[in-house]
């Protein structure tokens, strides 16, 4: 093992074992690098986090249990980007500006009901860091389609005979349009997409201003593949360039991860059984958005890896 | 550099007055969105910070957020100011559930406006009276002076009670009228409200891991809901006692639950809120048998004082500028949930709703019905007729 991943093994993890998140969660081991690897980046800073509702209501303990390792404020579905600002402006006054406050906001939240927060939030510049984790749907209420959800996928409100017409948001992008300073898109899949996404963290905690993380996280029984796959789905969404690893530095775009030999969407889709009533033409023409998504990114970062 | 504030005799709006007593007031975070007729406070108070690195002023893109953010800064530990009306103050009404829940000491002032549909911007008080079941403290203004003075009162009330309080004053009636007031100088006003220090086990601190409004088991939820609950009930005997504490130091009559004007054993009363109260208070003028009593604070609801001024009356009229559509208005609903088995007619009438003209006339309308009706008054209240 390469000393980078001993040392990533062997960190205190913040958020707590014992906790109630479903096994094989894909957001709980998104989180875990999230918060351990901005402590490994600036060890002095303190972190407050910042939890609108989502399954995280739940795993973050149930009173008077705390999950995490540090403080947190649970909030009402709409408004963590507020709050987070509120939060970091009340330390600033107090002194207490080392403070790293990180918002953990799901799909629903950050590009639904929350999004003219988060929105205004990153037009404001806030100094805060605010974390989309993405599992694609509202998962906490049991999988009902958010504007996150992909194109042709089932959820319990986008059923199997009237599935999700239309394109997934491109949160991303639309973060990166605010022209904020560092916009990341991350996934866990293998021991190089790690790799990158500690990275990406680590770039995160070094900047000032509004940094916005993308995380593509698997829901295992949302997205209806066995709790052992998480890290291989996300290896194939990457891979399958379905989603692409990629950020938006001081304006500066770089698609971070180059899969050497592109897996078609197929490979990804294939895993899921919220995509298993798809036919040929509609995975034809998934992957024809992929790859103009993939080719909007390429011309964006022009050759930039 | 910071501009220096007038104090002694000025002349104000109720807006100015607010907006002043928040910087007398030391606040250290400002969320503001505008709307119509608040707006004159947030861009009065983003005049008088600007350049100043002590206070932090947010531009928030909604009320939902601009109650999160002050809600979120109070909860870090600074002492918080926002305002708005009406819409804002309905969008807002998930986080003013939240805030009282949470026990978190903030000050709003609420300039009364109409509610849509369909549109208006003229004032009557169902934006803050629908917002009565959220726990929050509320104070109906009737001038300039009690704006200011009820804005100052708000944080030592919210600091000692933990819970929200909202200071309401009507649009335009108050927040756009020039009155004289007196406006105290910084050194009183520190001698009077002291620095804001969080309690430990509230105060959200990084240095000390906790997690905030994380999900109970119901029974622990239900001990949280009994506790605002006795926090509403001993705040009465905070708002009393701010009240006098205000009146020795600034050497000002500071009216704590109910103001009484006219006989106090008159047969006939007039209950009523903000400037209609007011404007009742001109109906005592050679008539021995009336009283006015002017409800100040509306949450938690004065019922023991309420029950003691009406006493003697026979004759109740209840006055209400909001609608509850379905019931009794109100303030009618509450007062007529007192024991007034004594008196003869309890009469509620709503009126002056999105603007319409409440006059002495009306008032007198409405105090000769109730002296005719010879009945407790039904379920239903009278809704005034127009012209009368």
């Amino acid at each position: 093992m390469p000393a980078w991943l001993e040392e990533i093994v062997a960190e205190e993890k913040l958020l707590l074992p014992g906790n109630s998140a479903c096994a094989g969660c894909g957001p709980a081991i998104s989180i875990r690098h999230v918060l351990d690897g901005l402590v490994a980046a600036k060890p002095e800073s303190k972190i407050v986090l910042v939890i609108p509702s989502s399954c995280w209501t739940i795993i973050a303990g149930v009173f008077p249990v705390n999950a995490f390792g540090v403080s947190v404020q649970l909030t009402p579905f709409a408004s963590a980007a507020a709050e987070a600002s509120g939060i970091k402006a009340a330390l600033r006054l107090l002194g207490r500006d080392d403070t790293t406050v990180v918002v953990w906001g799901g799909d629903g939240s950050t590009a639904d009901i929350g999004f003219s927060g988060v929105s205004a939030a990153a037009e404001r510049n806030e100094d805060i860091v605010y974390v989309l984790n993405d599992n694609e749907a509202y998962m906490n209420t049991g999988n009902q389609k958010s504007g996150a959800t992909p194109e042709g996928a089932w959820t319990t409100t986008t059923p199997a005979g009237a599935p999700r017409a239309g394109q997934k948001k491109d949160i991303a992008r639309i973060m990166a349009a605010h022209g904020i300073p560092y916009v990341a898109t991350l996934a866990l899949g293998s021991v190089p997409m790690l790799r990158d996404f500690r990275a990406k963290v680590t770039r995160a905690a070094e900047v000032r201003g509004f940094r916005f993380l993308h995380i593509l996280s698997g829901c295992p029984p949302g997205w209806r593949y066995p709790t052992s796959q998480s890290t291989e789905v996300a290896r194939l969404a990457v891979e399958s360039r379905y989603f692409p690893l990629f950020e938006c530095d001081g304006g500066e775009w770089r698609i971070t991860f180059q899969p050497k030999q592109p897996l078609p969407v197929r490979a990804f889709l294939e895993t899921q059984g919220r995509f298993s009533h798809l036919s040929s033409d509609e995975i034809d023409s998934i992957q024809a958005h992929v790859d103009e998504r993939w080719n909007l990114l390429a011309g964006l970062a022009r050759g930039r890896v | 550099m910071s501009q220096t504030l007038p104090h002694g005799r000025v002349v104000l709006t109720s807006n100015d007055a607010a907006a002043h007593a928040v910087m007398l007031a030391r606040v250290r975070a400002i969320g503001c969105y505008p709307i119509t007729p608040q707006t004159l406070i947030v861009e009065r108070l983003a005049e008088l910070v600007a350049g100043r690195d002590d206070i932090e002023y947010a531009n928030l893109e909604s009320e939902h957020s601009m109650f999160g953010y002050v809600i979120a800064a109070a909860r870090a530990g600074v002492r918080t100011f926002t305002a708005t009306s009406s819409q804002g103050l309905l969008y807002a009404h998930e986080q003013l559930h939240r805030a009282s829940r949470e026990r978190v000491p903030l000050v709003v002032v609420d300039v009364n406006r109409a509610v849509f549909a369909p549109w208006s911007i003229e004032p009557d008080l169902t934006d803050s009276m629908s917002q009565r079941d959220t726990g929050w403290i509320q104070l109906y203004c009737s001038s300039a002076q009690e704006v200011l003075d009820s804005v100052l009162c708000a944080y030592r009330i919210a600091e000692t009670a933990m819970l929200p309080v909202m200071v309401c004053a009507e649009g335009f009636l108050l927040s756009h009228t020039s009155e004289v007031l007196e406006l105290p100088d910084q050194d009183t006003v520190d001698a009077f409200i002291p620095e804001f220090h969080a309690p430990a086990d509230w105060l959200l601190d990084p240095d000390t891991p906790s997690t905030f409004s994380a999900m109970p088991e119901p029974n622990d939820y239900y001990a949280f809901q009994r506790n605002v609950a006795a926090a509403m009930d001993d705040a009465r005997g905070i708002v009393e006692a701010v009240a006098s504490e205000f009146t020795s130091h600034f050497g000002r009559e500071k009216i704590a639950a109910l103001e009484l004007t006219g006989n106090p054993d008159a047969d006939t009363a007039l209950v009523a809120i903000g400037t209609i109260a007011d404007s009742a208070q001109e109906l005592v003028d050679g008539n021995d048998d009336l009283l006015v009593i002017r409800v100040h604070t509306y949450r938690p609801f004065p019922a023991a004082e309420l029950s003691a001024a009406l006493a003697r009356a026979s004759y109740v009229s209840i006055i209400d500028r909001a609608a509850a559509f379905g019931s009794l208005g109100p303030l009618g609903a509450d007062v007529r949930s007192l024991e007034l088995g004594h008196a003869k007619a309890a009469v509620n009438f709503v009126c002056g709703l999105g603007g319409a003209d409440v006059t002495p006339a009306t008032l007198r309308w409405a105090v000769k019905q109730t002296r005719s009706s010879g009945v407790q008054g039904g379920l239903a209240p009278i809704y005034v007729p127009e012209g009368v």
